[in-house]
This record gives C-alpha cells, structure tokens and sequence, in this order.
C-alpha cells in the first residue's frame, strides 16, 4: 500500500513537468501546381509551382527540389542510363523564406524542363520547416517525354 | 497431445495423492545458489534451483525419503524428510575449503548484495522468453527496451539511454560493433546464455567509458562437473516469419581440463505486419500478402571454449564467431518507391538491400587465487565486419559504378584488442578492495560506394579502485574511483566526385569543398573521472535498499565529431562537431524491495543529470545534398533524465502466480527558455508486463513443472518527442503460453509453446528503426523451443 502510494506520487510529479511551450508540430505541405492532372511533361515545357505552407506556430523556410528517378526502379549509374549522349538528368531546386506566420504560400514561375532532359520519371521533392526546426516534406512524381512523343 | 490425453488418463486410474514439496538454496552467506541439483531418493525425482535459488519438486507421494542438495563448491547436504502435505525446505549449504571444485566455481556466483540493484538471467529465462533476439528476451524487464530493426537485429535500451550510452560484455571483455548505427544489432547468439548479469544504472567503474545507462554481461564462465559429458539440442520454430533455428551444444570436463562448443543457426522469412500499405511522405506503399517483403535473414553461429583448472587458478580460452545477413525493406531506403516492393515470388530470399554482419572474438579469461586475493587477467580481439549491400545508386552523374564488388555501398572493419587486470583482495577484514586497468585499442577501416562513417583508430586506458566496506550485517557501503584518458584520431575523407558535381552545379569552390569534406582528420584527447558512493542496507529479511551516487561519461563517436553527409538510414545530412567533449553524467539511484512469503516488491527511481548530452539537433539550414532536407548537427545541450521501475510478483495460491513490471522515463534538454526544453529522442513510452501463470498436471507422470500463462505487453503514447521524431500510439498486446519439463525423449527435456501479438494487433514500437517509416511490429507469433539434453 505504502508502495503504491509513493509510486501514485512519483508518477504525479513526473506528469506534472509539463513542457507545453516546445514546438514539435511539423508544418503541413499542399502542393497545388503542377496539379495532379498536370504532372506530364514534354522536353522544353515550362510549368508553374506552387505550394500551400501552415504551421500551429510559425514557418520559417522552403525547398523545392526535382530529380531524375531513372525507370522508377532505382537510381542505377547516371553515366549509363542517359539513351542519348546529350541527354542530361534535369535536376534542380529553389529555396527561400517563409513569412513566420502560421500560413503561407510560395510560388515559381515559368519552371522549364530542359530541351535536353533526360526522359523518364523525375521525383518533385517540396520540404519546409518552421521556426522551431520541425521539418516536413512531401514527394510527388513527375514525368518528362522527349519532345514530339505523343501519348 | 493424444499423449497428453493418455497420461491424463493414467494419472486418474492411479487416483493416489500427491504433493509438492518447494524450498530454496542458499549458501552459509545466505547468498542464492542457482543451479544447485535437487534429487529425491529413492523416487530419483530431481530438479534444479532457479536464478533465485529457489526449487520445486512435485508428484511426490506421502511417505519418507532423502534429499540430496548439491553445488558445485559446497559439502552436499543430505537430510531425511517427511512428506504428508504440501511442503517446503530451505537448504543452506556451507562452503569447501579451497580445491578444484572451488576454483571451478570461483566468480560464476553473482553477488546480488551490491548496492546497484542487478538480475540475473538464467538459461531458463532465455528459454521461456526467447523472442528472436538476445536483448528482445530482455523486454520484460522493467527499464530495459530493445531497439529492434527487422528480425534478428536490436540492442538495448536501458532506462532511455541506448546506442553508445550502454555496455554489453561476455566473461567481462566489452562487446564492440557499430553501436552508434540505428540499424546496427548485437551480434549475439540468443541460444548461447548461460547466465546473464543487467544492470540498470551507471557503471563508470567496472567499464569506464559508454556504461552511463548500465551494462548487460552474458557469463559463458560455468565449469562442467567433474568427469562428464553432456549436451543439449534445440530447436526453434516461429510462424511469423518461418523461422527455423537449431543450436546443438556439448561439454565436457576430465579432470582439469574441459570444453564447452555449440554452433547454431537460424533461417527466417519475410515476417508478417498486419497492414496491407504502409502511407509515408505521403505515399501508399503496398504490403503484399502482410508480408514485409525483403526482411528474411539467416544466422550461423559457433562457440568453443576450453578451459583448464589449476590447483591456484583458472584460466579459459573462447572463440566464437557471429554471423548474420539480412535483408532491409526496400521501402525504407530512399524516397518510396512501389515498384521495388512488388512481390518477388519468394518470401525466404534476401534481395538487395541488405546488410551483412560478422563478429569473431577471442577471449582469454583467467583467474589466479593468492593468498592475499584473486588476480584477473582478461586478453581479446575482436573482429567486427559489417556491410551493406544495395544495388548501386548515385546522385551524382558523374560516379561509376566500382568494378569490384559494385553494389557494395559500406564495408566497415572494426578490430579491437583488449587488456585488463585487476586484483581483488581478499584478505581484509570487512573490505572488499578491488583495482585494476583496462586497455581497448580499436581501428576502424571503411570502403564501399558511399561513405558515412570515417576511418578512426582510437585508445583508452581506464584506471580504477573501488571498496565495498561492510559496516554490519546490515549495511554496506561502495566507493569506486576511475580515471580514463583516450585517444581519438579520425581520418579525413574528401569526395572528389561531390565536389565535381557541385562544381559543373555552379556551386562556390568554398562551398563545394564543406560538402566534398565528408570527414575531417582529428586528433583528440580526453580524460575523464568517474566515481561512485553507494550503500547497501537490510535492515531485516523482508527489506532492503540501494542508493547511488555519482558521475559517469562516454567519449564521442567518431560519427559524432568528424562526419558530413547524408545517413542513408535516417535520410538525414548529419554534421560531425570536432569540438564535442565527453558526455558527462550526474546520477542519484535508489530501489528498495520488500520480500515476504509469497510477495515481492521492487521500485527503482533514479535521476540523471547530463552536462552535455550529445544528439543530433537540426540546424534551421538546407542542406544541398539532394533528399537531405535541413542539416542535423551532432551537439551537446544540458539534459536531465529521470524515471522510475516497478515491479511486483505474487502467489496468489499455492498454483497461480502473478509477475508485474511498469516503467516510465521522462528527460528533457535544460534551457533557460522554456520553448527549448525539448524531450530527448529515443524515450520509451510509459510500459509495462503483467502475467498470470498457473501450475497445472500436476501428478502426471512424464510431465513436470507444467504451467500454462497469459501476459500482456503495454505501452501508452509517446507524445513528448524530440522534434523530427514521430509520436507513437500506445498499445495493448496479448500472448499465452505453455512450459513443461518432459521425461521425453530424456530427462528434463523441456518444451515451451508460446504465443505472441495473439490478436494480430497493429501497434507500432517508438523504438523501432521503423517506426519512422510507418513500419508496424510484427503481427501474430506462434513459436515452439524444444530442448533435449543428453
């Protein structure tokens, strides 16, 4: 009996070492262009991004990022997989300020895939974290054809 | 079971009564003797101890007989007894004047009388609780978790503190890996126990450096009995997973010389999750069949020992080799991709990626008694091998592949050496002095298409003296001092294909170089104090308390100060900080138990307070690597640690038993601003074990000690979690179970069935390697062990 009293109390004190001030909420990321409809490519298209960021205290910062995904199987050696000489894997990303504030939203204009891109699937990488470091990210899938290929 | 139903049936034709007769051994210190032989003449029915020295012996008929206790080391006690009821017989057997039998045993006694509380596992614990891993075995133990990646991989976690932060050691020689790797397991084979010592709580003095949450030390240290040859087999069989597993172990002893060896293996599929998708980042990623595919492993294992008995010493020499290969979900490696966990058409291949890990060992433990005290010498090498194989991939485009061994992605080759001595003196009077040094030299290779780890070498040498000064019967007091200086010498690794690909990315040259530099060359000493005060008091029978004070550290990883670049685990940039000192921590622990007949109770509060605790903290910056996301740097903040273990084991009558353990740990960063006082990573969830046994059969012939038990394993949500970590629901899981001794196919076969996650709960361990990925544990478990002696 004794026992379990001073167990009832030890438990109550460590319980109560609250620590509601930290921040472990990560922000949530909602990628509205390409929109999912709008997620194929040809060589030399341009395109829009953009992104909707909310945090439950403030965001601080983003990136966006685009790479090459091979045949979504692997990422077998580059040097090999490029089918013409002077095809290139398109990588490439942004990154920039957040307002802190709870939402925000970033946009890029005019993205375009390069004449000489490699085709296939490329993974479209959105990441964002807040004032506190929490950070999130969300991948979608995007995909290039050489230029004249119709689907 | 139809020979159950016959021997049922024979014990009711015979319908005579009978009786059990329980007790327990002890030694004229009143110390526990575990694995004392219990024999009844003339019936011959015979038992033997436990890890409490407790025994039981039923099926007995009224009537008159002789018991026979015997320990190796100790006059055999024979006595007439008298048997018309259920009854009970507390043996206290007195010590031999030193001979050989005395060497034989010398030191294989744990002393549980010190003033850091310690349980003892037995072989009989690892045989009813074995669950795929040494340290998964462990996870009834109040303030002992497992961190578990797949199957047959995890290490421990002691009262929140894992990776570097606790020691694991066989016959004392600590046991070196990649310990600091989230996806690193013991290499430990789970049917090689043959006792095995957890201390939860600091030991800066026994091991020095890493032993901050407490120590784990298997004792392959038993002398067979003079004159003898035996053996067991055992077998193991698991539905989650298909595991097959067979160890056969033999000793034998003329004289003064004796062996023991054993070799094992294990074979497992792709074990079973009660999901069909996993979703991470966003992505559904099918399970085919509940199947997690690529998780199928295999382990060979192999032990020899032999030893020799001298009039004034003893001394042994152990090999044994570790290896185990095992496949990675494909899913958590990398952004998600549903084409590489399509079904393959196997469940029992291992596909890329997959690691591989080899461990040998050579252990020389010897023991010289003087007249003045025991000398203990222990020399080891170690050779730890691990890799990953993944079919190669690269983010650069200018990488080839390697022509040898292309989709080899890491290859570290750790060897370590090690010399300790101390002396433990004897012949005070109420002192217990005991001082000595240990060296560990290690060296650290690393190769393959990736890099994450640097090439190190590294030296310690650790000094200590310590006491245990026996005031009265009742109170004993500890001190320990330790000092170890170290070495740290990192090599630097600079990527000339990064830096190119940053360079043709239009990147600064400066800025190029931080990225390329994937390690630094260091060259750091440290020296570190550790020291303890304890107190050791037993008042009467029924009570006794612990208390500690006092300081231990751990030496920063080579990972910790020197490296750069992505984890290809955690899918982190993770950055090395030359200039990290030892993690120091303060710590204060008390238990107190309390004993009567048919009741124990335990409860262990401690507090930590750390000067410097070293994780990974993110850093508000991107990182350019690509899939990297921000920088995680190694730092060290002010920390404070504190938890409590509870645990309570009943008679409720003279059949049923109950056992009951509940932990809970609460830490966090110290910081002057309250918006910094993040919880730590890694921090088990408020759980426990509850489980109910109940003796049944009892009077049957060709079955003994048979109980049938039902256990529940429970954790609450951990929502106080470091930031990038994933809250985790808590759960409740069930299983049951049945043990037995058998007189089939020989005596004292023993047979344990046993179910695990019996409702195919979906729960997830916030412990787990996979946690982070969404993986859930594995879902139902039925296994069987087997093992026959001969």
């Amino acid at each position: 009996m004794k026992n379990t009293l001073i167990l009832a109390a030890l438990v109550l004190f460590f319980v109560s070492c609250n620590d509601d001030d930290v921040d472990t909420t990560k922000p949530t990321i909602e990628i509205i262009k390409p929109a999912e409809d709008a997620r194929h490519f040809h060589q030399g298209d341009t395109f829009d991004f953009e992104a909707l960021f909310t945090d439950n205290v403030a965001l601080k910062s983003y990136m966006v990022e685009i790479h090459y995904n091979g045949d979504g199987h692997d990422h077998t050696a580059a040097v090999k997989s490029t089918t013409e000489d002077d095809h290139v894997e398109w990588e490439q990303s942004w990154s920039g300020d957040l307002t802190e504030a709870k939402e925000d939203r970033a946009a890029i204009s005019g993205i375009e895939v390069p004449a000489n891109a490699e085709p296939g699937e490329y993974h479209l990488g959105v990441y964002c974290f807040d004032t506190a470091g929490n950070e999130s990210q969300v991948f979608i899938d995007i995909e290039v054809e050489e230029e004249g290929h119709e689907h | 079971m139809l020979l159950l139903c016959m021997s049922i049936s024979i014990a009711n034709a015979l319908g005579q009564k009978s009786y059990t007769l329980t007790g327990s051994v002890v030694d004229d210190k009143n110390i526990v003797l575990t694995g004392a032989a219990v024999v009844i003449h003339p019936v011959e029915a015979g038992t033997v101890s436990d890890y409490n020295g407790n025994f039981e012996i039923d099926n007995l008929l009224a009537g008159t007989y002789t018991l026979e206790v015997s320990f190796i080391g100790h006059h055999t006690l024979t006595d007439t007894i008298t048997i018309s009821k259920n009854s009970t017989y507390h043996a206290r057997l007195k010590c031999t004047p030193r001979h050989l039998k005395e060497i034989a045993i010398k030191g294989n006694r744990i002393d549980t009388s010190k003033s850091r509380k310690n349980e003892v596992v037995s072989t009989e614990f690892m045989m009813q609780n074995l669950n795929g891993t040494f340290i998964k075995s462990l996870e009834r133990l109040p303030g002992v978790n497992s961190m578990d990646i797949g199957a047959n991989a995890s290490k421990p976690v002691i009262r929140g503190m894992g990776f570097n932060r606790v020691v694991v050691s066989e016959n004392g020689i600590k046991q070196e890996g990649q310990q600091w790797g989230a996806d690193h397991g013991l290499e430990i084979d789970p049917f090689n126990i043959e006792t095995a010592e957890i201390v939860k709580g600091a030991s800066g003095i026994e091991y020095g450096s890493d032993a901050i949450g407490g120590y784990i030390n298997i004792n392959n240290d038993l002398v067979p009995e003079e004159h003898s040859f035996s053996g067991t087999a055992s077998l193991l069989g698991k539905s989650v997973n298909g595991t097959i597993g067979a160890s056969a172990y033999l000793q034998g002893r003329g004289e003064n010389n004796y062996f023991k060896g054993r070799i094992s293996a294990l074979d497992f599929g792709d074990y079973r999750v009660p999901t069909d998708e996993i979703v991470y980042l966003n992505r559904r990623i099918p399970v085919y069949n509940q199947r997690l595919k690529n998780t199928a492993g295999k382990e060979y294992d192999a032990y020899l020992q032999y030893g020799y008995l001298g009039k004034t010493y003893k001394t042994s020499l152990t090999l044994s080799n570790v290896y185990q290969k095992s496949g990675f979900f494909p899913g958590a490696h990398g952004v998600p991709d549903i084409d590489r966990v399509q079904h393959d058409g196997s469940y029992r291949n291992i596909d890329y990626p997959h690691q591989l890990a080899n461990h040998s060992k050579v252990l020389s433990n010897s023991k010289f008694f003087l007249s003045s005290g025991v000398l203990l010498v222990d020399l080891a090498y170690q050779y730890n091998l691990r890799q990953e194989h993944s079919l190669f991939h690269t983010h650069y485009a200018n990488q080839p592949a390697p022509e040898k061994d292309p989709n080899l992605e890491f290859d570290f080759r750790l060897s370590t050496y090690i010399a300790n001595a101390k002396y433990r003196v004897t012949a005070l009077n109420n002192h217990k002095v005991e001082f000595g040094f240990q060296n560990q030299y290690r060296t650290n290779t690393s190769a393959g298409y990736n890099f994450l780890l640097p090439e190190y070498n590294s030296y310690a040498l650790g000094l200590f003296v310590k006491d245990e000064y026996q005031l009265s019967d009742k109170l004993t007091f500890e001190a320990g001092l330790r000092y170890d200086a170290s070495n740290l010498h990192t090599e630097a690794y600079f990527d000339p294909i990064l830096y190119d690909y940053f360079i043709s990315s239009g990147m600064s040259t400066d800025e190029a170089t931080f990225y390329a530099q994937r390690s630094s060359q260091i060259n750091k000493n440290y020296g570190d104090i550790s020291w303890l005060l304890g107190l050791f008091y037993q008042p009467n029978k029924n009570w006794i308390a612990r208390f500690n004070i006092g300081k231990a550290f751990r030496m920063p990883t080579a990972i910790e100060l020197a490296s750069n670049g992505v984890h290809h685990g955690s899918f982190r940039h993770e950055l090395g900080d030359p200039d990290l000192d030892s993690e120091r921590g303060y710590y204060v622990d008390a238990n107190a138990e309390f004993n009567i007949e048919g009741l124990a109770i335990g409860l262990s509060p401690y507090f930590y307070y750390f000067s410097n605790y070293l994780f990974l903290q993110p850093s508000g910056e991107w990182s350019q690597l690509p899939h990297a996301g921000q920088i995680y740097k190694y730092s060290q903040s002010e920390a404070i640690l504190m938890g409590i273990e509870f645990m309570a084991r009943k008679k409720l009558n003279s059949r049923m038993n109950a056992d009951f353990t509940l932990e809970y740990v609460y830490n966090r960063q110290v910081s002057e601003e309250s918006s910094q006082r993040y919880p730590l990573p890694f921090t088990p969830p408020l759980n426990g074990f509850v489980e109910l046994d109940y003796s049944i059969f009892k009077g049957l012939s060709g079955l003994s000690n048979t109980k049938v038990f039902v256990n529940t394993r429970f954790a609450s949500s951990q929502n106080r979690v470091a930031r990038n970590e994933e809250s985790t629901d808590g759960y409740i899981i069930f299983g049951a179970g049945l043990s037995t001794k058998l007189s089939w196919p020989s005596q004292n076969s023993e047979l344990v069935l046993q179910g695990f996650n019996l409702l195919n709960k979906r729960f997830y361990n916030h412990m787990s390697f996979y946690r982070q990925v969404e993986i859930p544990e594995q879902g139902r478990n039925i296994q069987i062990m087997f093992k026959v002696p001969f």
